[in-house]
């Protein structure tokens, strides 16, 4: 069941947002209640950690409804969340020092078993270890279906600097999953 | 195409599986593809990668909590966050249906209540016009004798009897110890023969000739008892309602009060309205649980259920708290359990004009609450229970409370209050 408010789009909703009237605080809701679970799983996958993503689910939406309040145009609302919730993920990261390096990796993938999740959680542990400006695009790009352009929108950098991010973060992936992938194409 | 550039034919390869070329530039692709067994297979790789997380359906739901840390954190009210609500009813709407709910909840708990007590309530639906004896020194100056064990059953029925037995002597002189001013009627005869029983139990006298003699009085004999005597029989015999329940003998007449018409509730009257008492001892300490059932229009806090344990351990009429229960609050006006349980302390005070009161009474309560959760919150609240005379099965609690919930993070706070109603069970 949605609310009365589910008919707006993204950009009426910032705008009663906007406008500090009665349907503000409803219309900050149903955009909370609209973009919330993307902004959670992005962050979630590029942290990889629950209550981390919680925090900057969190602290996005509060950076995203104090923004609003100030007088600007909005079209591409989702991509402004996700802007916040990207810069906010990146400075979380940095904050903490990285769990499992790219070599740590390569040495604890051999032993894999080949069912049908395998490859799956390969690339999981694959992004976990990738480089953070690899791992932004390749989350954007695989999980978000964002287009080259909005990513750049949200990374806030030029086109061509996403399309060889985006090759390279595969490549990277692909080099990880590699061992396997040689084993899955001699199998078949 | 024989002097490829891996680095840019692959790229274009993912900019094709990533949907980012033109038509032609895709045909392109193709025949490179075609012509390549390597981007052929770099075509393959990279699409199992993809395909492998489209087929992900692993989902991250974020947690409900967040959405009211991120309200508080704002100060806008958790009902703005109550898209479902708002569609359906207003939201002052909503309190009166979290209200209707524990009215509801409410009056299932009396049933069960009744349903165990209905012994005793049959048993006390005996004798209702008998009018009611307020403390121990009326119940003296009106020759009122109860035994131990009747004292609860049959005080109303002395009282309306206005009876007096003798149970001291019997065997020396009848006409001097024994009296009674109800009628010679067997009924009467019958109904004091048992308090006669047990009175006689305490003074050695045999409750057989007690019977007989008293059934056959005669009217002279009635007028020849003089007051001297009614006086030291009755001292007597409240001396031994003393010795054999210390718990009744404080109140005498005010504790078959509580048991015949309030079968329970009306506690204040048991420390309030027995000056006499007072007199002689500064108080008793009693213990006390009520069960309060309570529903709100404070939107951090719509219902609770709580049972609170109180004495008056140094105290006459102000009894400490310690409460526990139950609490319901919601943004979504769902079952929201974050902070299900609580613990809280305070004070109840019954204060002594309840007297004016003569069918009623009035406790205050004021109690703070720990709530227990992933969102800690403190509740205030200040009450009234009153049985309003006539509610003595079902006595309104109403008050205000004021709850405050913070965000997990204590980035901010949210304070909201509203006037709550209820009903509780005394035991």
């Amino acid at each position: 069941m949605g609310s009365k408010l589910d008919k707006y789009s993204d950009p009426e909703l910032f705008e009663l947002v906007q406008s500090k009237g009665k349907l503000a605080d409803a219309a900050f809701s149903e955009l909370y209640d609209r973009h919330s679970p993307r902004v959670f799983a992005y962050c979630r996958r590029f942290l990889g950690n629950k209550e981390e993503a919680q925090d900057v689910l969190q602290d996005a939406f509060v950076r995203f409804y104090k923004s609003a309040k100030k007088d600007r145009e909005m079209t591409n609302v989702p991509a402004f969340i996700l802007t916040i919730a990207r810069n906010l993920c990146v400075n979380y990261i940095k904050k903490q020092k990285p769990l499992l390096v790219y070599e740590d990796y390569m040495h604890v993938s051999d032993n894999s078993n080949k069912d049908d999740k395998e490859l799956l959680g390969l690339i999981k542990m694959a992004i976990d270890v990738l480089p953070e400006e690899y791992k932004e695009v390749f989350i954007l790009r695989e999980y978000d279906g964002l287009s080259y352009k909005d990513i750049a929108e949200v990374t806030g950098s030029t086109m061509n600097n996403v399309k060889v991010r985006i090759y390279r973060a595969k490549q990277k992936v692909k080099e990880i999953l590699e061992p396997y992938l040689e084993d899955l194409s001699k199998h078949d | 195409m024989e002097n490829l550039d891996y680095n840019k034919d692959f790229e274009l390869i993912t900019q094709y599986i990533d949907g980012e070329l033109s038509q032609s530039q895709m045909l392109e692709v193709d025949k490179m593809m075609q012509s390549s067994p390597e981007l052929q297979a770099e075509f393959d790789k990279q699409l199992e990668i993809s395909k492998s997380i489209d087929d992900d359906d692993e989902t991250f739901v974020p947690p409900p909590s967040a959405k009211d840390n991120v309200f508080l954190a704002l100060g806008i009210p958790l009902a703005a966050s109550a898209p479902t609500l708002t569609k359906l009813v207003t939201e002052s709407a909503a309190n009166w249906v979290s209200i209707a709910a524990a009215v509801v909840a409410s009056v299932a708990t009396f049933t069960v209540y009744s349903s165990l007590n209905s012994d005793s309530e049959a048993r006390n639906n005996v004798n209702s016009n008998i009018p009611i004896v307020k403390s121990y020194e009326v119940a003296a100056n009106n020759n009122i004798i109860v035994s131990d064990e009747a004292i609860s059953e049959n005080a109303e029925i002395l009282a309306d009897n206005s009876a007096e037995i003798i149970d001291t002597d019997l065997d020396n002189n009848i006409n001097n110890n024994a009296s009674t001013t109800s009628n010679n009627s067997q009924s009467n005869a019958n109904n004091n023969s048992n308090i006669v029983s047990n009175a006689a139990n305490e003074t050695d006298s045999n409750i057989d000739n007690n019977e007989s003699l008293a059934s056959n009085l005669s009217d002279e004999d009635l007028d020849n008892i003089s007051q001297s005597d009614n006086q030291n029989i009755n001292s007597n015999i409240s001396d031994n309602l003393g010795r054999n329940n210390n718990n009744v003998a404080p109140w005498d007449a005010d504790f078959a009060y509580q048991n015949n018409q309030f079968n329970g509730f009306g506690r204040g009257m048991m420390l309030t309205e027995n000056n006499n008492f007072k007199v002689n001892r500064s108080y008793t300490r009693d213990y006390l649980t009520v069960i309060r059932t309570k529903a709100s229009t404070n939107s951090n806090n719509n219902g609770q259920l709580d049972v609170s344990f109180l004495t008056n351990y140094f105290t006459t009429d102000l009894r400490g708290m310690f409460s526990a229960g139950m609490s319901y609050y919601g943004t979504n006006y769902g079952a929201d359990l974050r902070n299900p349980f609580f613990l809280g302390g305070g004070v109840e005070y019954t204060p002594t004009f309840s007297k004016i009161f003569a069918n009623s009474y009035f406790d205050t309560f004021v109690n703070g609450q720990i709530f227990l959760g992933q969102s800690p919150s403190y509740k205030m609240e200040a009450g009234l229970t009153t049985t309003l005379g006539g509610l003595s099965r079902f006595p309104i609690v109403f008050g205000y409370s004021q709850t405050i919930v913070r965000d997990y993070q204590f980035i901010g706070q949210q304070s909201q209050g509203g006037i709550f109603i209820g009903t509780e069970i005394t035991f």
